[in-house]
């Protein structure tokens, strides 16, 4: 064709007809890909609410369940922990050596850091911030480095 | 009109009426029940639409128990099972995660006969996994995936991922605390591209582990969305692939030929020889049903060594039916399903195991989760669809391990895979791995060397060995085969009953800590 040869009507259509077919198939098959992420996300919300500064007084650990986040004080600051592996989503328990989980034997210190097992990252630790109300709030959508503890 | 027609009319009827059950068997079968001649038994199978999958004479050879082991007719029969006591099921069952599990325990307790129809459905899921299983190993080992038979041996792979599958999305439906933690970890799976999109720093660009996690799990975190579409994939999406899949595969096995069968008996030397003066028996036209893949037609000529499908082939089906309804009713009566604790989305159970025929793949996720939880399980898959076209050896079909050489190298190999394994694991468990010595290592050096990789580089060596050495591809692949077989078992063995809390080693589950996290 490129020599200006021209290509009959058979084969144009029959070239065109089979064109056409793919291209709506692959279409076809964006859509249901499409039609199957929700655009959407019907989630809570990631930041919360952790209470006072007042009420954090004492030094020490606790977990929300519901959050699956531990939150740490020590006299430098308040830190949060998430609790959820990074290898494949289940939640780590405390161990004398820091955490482990009981999914696939990943091992992290006490700073969340990976100590062995299959985990590919750290355990994340969240930031804290004080909102406008004077609430201490927690964002788990955005990290902080490790070590980076929020004075209060 | 006369009395005496009237009277005619009458006795019509009621003669008539009393002969409707056999008017009405003549109807439903078109032949004699049961038929008597060999056109009638033949005429029984290929005008009867549920028997017609069949050839209407087998090989003698076939029908030996000792050969097949009724294992693919146990597959299709535990299928039927779990088919019809799912949709019992499924009048009950809720899918929605605040109703699932209140569900499923109502059809245990509340239910008359429900707890019956839940065990024979999971048993039976169970019991299809195994044999499906049992079944792959008869085939390899009887040589019956040779040509022409490589693309029903493409499709029995396709069916035991399908099975697989099955079983996943099935155990999810009650939602406990294995159905939560088993989404949660299947959909991590899912993700865990990103374990190797992360390593080489690309994640930031293109993230297709996330996106094939939020497409099965309709969200980031496990709920009802995640719920639905498992319900959906269990009960009618892998339901109807599968069926198709079944009814391809057992359609191919009359279209290549019917059932594997040695070669070395008389059916084609003897009689195709034209200057043979034996006259076929021009009653059979059955023979035509029985065209056996070949240069000419062979309708009745050759030696017969078949045997009609009516009875001989329907009673052992019968046999093997009633075998697999027998053993699943026996196992629900003593022995329930099991169901966990409604799911909790802060505390897993520890340790938190997969049933069975997952362990295996448990044991290698927990070297690395994209090695053991893609690669590993993509290169099993890819390694099995591709046997019949390494080997195209087509001697021996039939002939179980191929003789003595094959018998040898099974033995071998399977010694070779359970030492070298136990060594590799024994090691791990002693002293650790990369991550244990070098804290700091990255993850793309985890990914390349952890046990899994290592487990691949060992059965890898050794193909090539056997190969070198017998320069024969089908020994090669026995070698490999029997490679696959003792890795599932011995890394089933280590994640079933050497794993306790925190996925530790333990001899005994008498020697786990009482460890509880609050």
């Amino acid at each position: 064709m490129d020599d200006g040869e021209k290509i009959d009507r058979r084969t144009f259509i029959e070239k065109a007809g089979f064109y056409s077919f793919w291209l709506t198939l692959a279409a076809s098959v964006a859509g249901v890909v499409k039609f199957l992420m929700p655009d959407v996300f019907d989630e809570p919300s990631t930041s919360f609410r952790l209470g006072k500064p007042e009420e954090f007084t004492k030094d020490g650990g606790t977990r929300l369940e519901d959050k699956n986040l531990m939150i740490f004080k020590d006299p430098e600051g308040l830190y949060a922990i998430s609790a959820i592996c990074t290898h494949l989503g289940c939640i780590v328990g405390e161990t004398p050596a820091g955490f482990a989980c009981p999914c696939h034997g990943s091992r992290f210190d006490k700073q969340g850091i990976v100590a062995g097992g299959p985990a590919p990252r750290n355990l994340p630790w969240f930031k804290i911030y004080l909102s406008p109300e004077g609430y201490l709030m927690v964002d788990t959508a955005a990290t902080v480095t490790i070590g980076e503890k929020f004075k209060i | 009109m006369s009395t005496s027609d009237k009277k005619g009319a009458a006795s019509v009827f009621i003669e008539n009426f009393k002969r409707i059950p056999f008017s009405f068997r003549d109807a439903f079968s078109r032949h004699d029940i049961p038929p008597e001649s060999e056109r009638e038994k033949a005429a029984a199978v290929f005008s009867n639409f549920f028997l017609h999958l069949h050839p209407t004479r087998v090989s003698s050879h076939v029908v030996k128990p000792t050969y097949t082991l009724g294992l693919g007719l146990m597959c299709v029969f535990l299928f039927l099972i779990l088919g019809v006591t799912g949709v019992v099921l499924m009048i009950y069952y809720i899918p929605h995660v605040d109703g699932a599990y209140a569900s499923v325990k109502n059809i245990r307790y509340a239910v008359t006969g429900g707890k019956f129809v839940i065990n024979v459905h999971r048993w039976s899921a169970h019991g299809m996994v195994l044999v499906v299983l049992l079944h792959m190993m008869r085939v390899f080992y009887t040589g019956s995936y040779k040509a022409p038979r490589e693309f029903n041996w493409m499709i029995g792979v396709v069916l035991l991922s399908l099975t697989l599958a099955l079983s996943f999305t099935g155990y999810l439906l009650p939602y406990d605390q294995l159905a939560y933690w088993a989404m949660t970890i299947g959909a991590n799976i899912a993700g865990s591209l990103t374990e190797l999109t992360d390593a080489i720093g690309v994640t930031k660009f293109f993230d297709p582990g996330k996106l094939q996690k939020q497409l099965i799990i309709g969200g980031n975190t496990i709920g009802e969305p995640s719920l639905i579409r498992f319900y959906f994939l269990h009960v009618i999406f892998l339901p109807i692939v599968i069926s198709i899949f079944i009814g391809v595969h057992l359609w191919r096995i009359t279209k290549d030929g019917g059932l594997s069968k040695p070669l070395d008996n008389k059916q084609f030397t003897e009689s195709v020889n034209p200057d043979d003066e034996k006259s076929p028996n021009p009653d059979k036209t059955y023979g035509l049903m029985s065209l056996i893949r070949g240069n000419t037609p062979q309708v009745g000529n050759y030696s017969d060594d078949t045997v009609p499908t009516w009875p001989n082939v329907l009673l052992a089906e019968g046999a093997v039916f009633i075998f697999c309804l027998a053993a699943m009713s026996l196992l629900s009566l003593f022995f329930d399903a099991p169901l966990k604790e409604l799911a909790n989305p802060s505390v897993p159970e520890n340790p938190a195991k997969a049933p069975w025929y997952f362990l295996g793949l448990q044991e290698l996720v927990s070297y690395s989760a994209f090695v053991g939880g893609i690669l590993v399980p993509s290169i099993t898959v890819l390694g099995l669809m591709l046997i019949p076209f390494l080997d195209r050896e087509l001697h021996d079909v039939g002939v179980w391990f191929s003789g003595s050489k094959g018998i040898s190298v099974v033995k071998r190999s399977a010694a070779y895979g359970f030492f070298s394994l136990v060594v590799l694991i024994a090691f791990t468990i002693k002293f650790g791995w990369l991550r244990s010595w070098f804290p700091g290592v990255p993850q793309i050096v985890i990914i390349a060397i952890n046990p899994a990789t290592v487990i691949i580089g060992l059965f890898a060596l050794w193909y090539f060995k056997i190969l070198k050495e017998t320069g024969s591809m089908r020994l090669a692949s026995i070698a490999a085969f029997t490679l696959f077989v003792i890795g599932f078992a011995v890394l089933t063995y280590v994640g079933t009953f050497l794993r306790g809390p925190n996925w530790e080693f333990f001899w005994l589950q008498s020697q786990w800590p009482g460890i509880h996290f609050d």
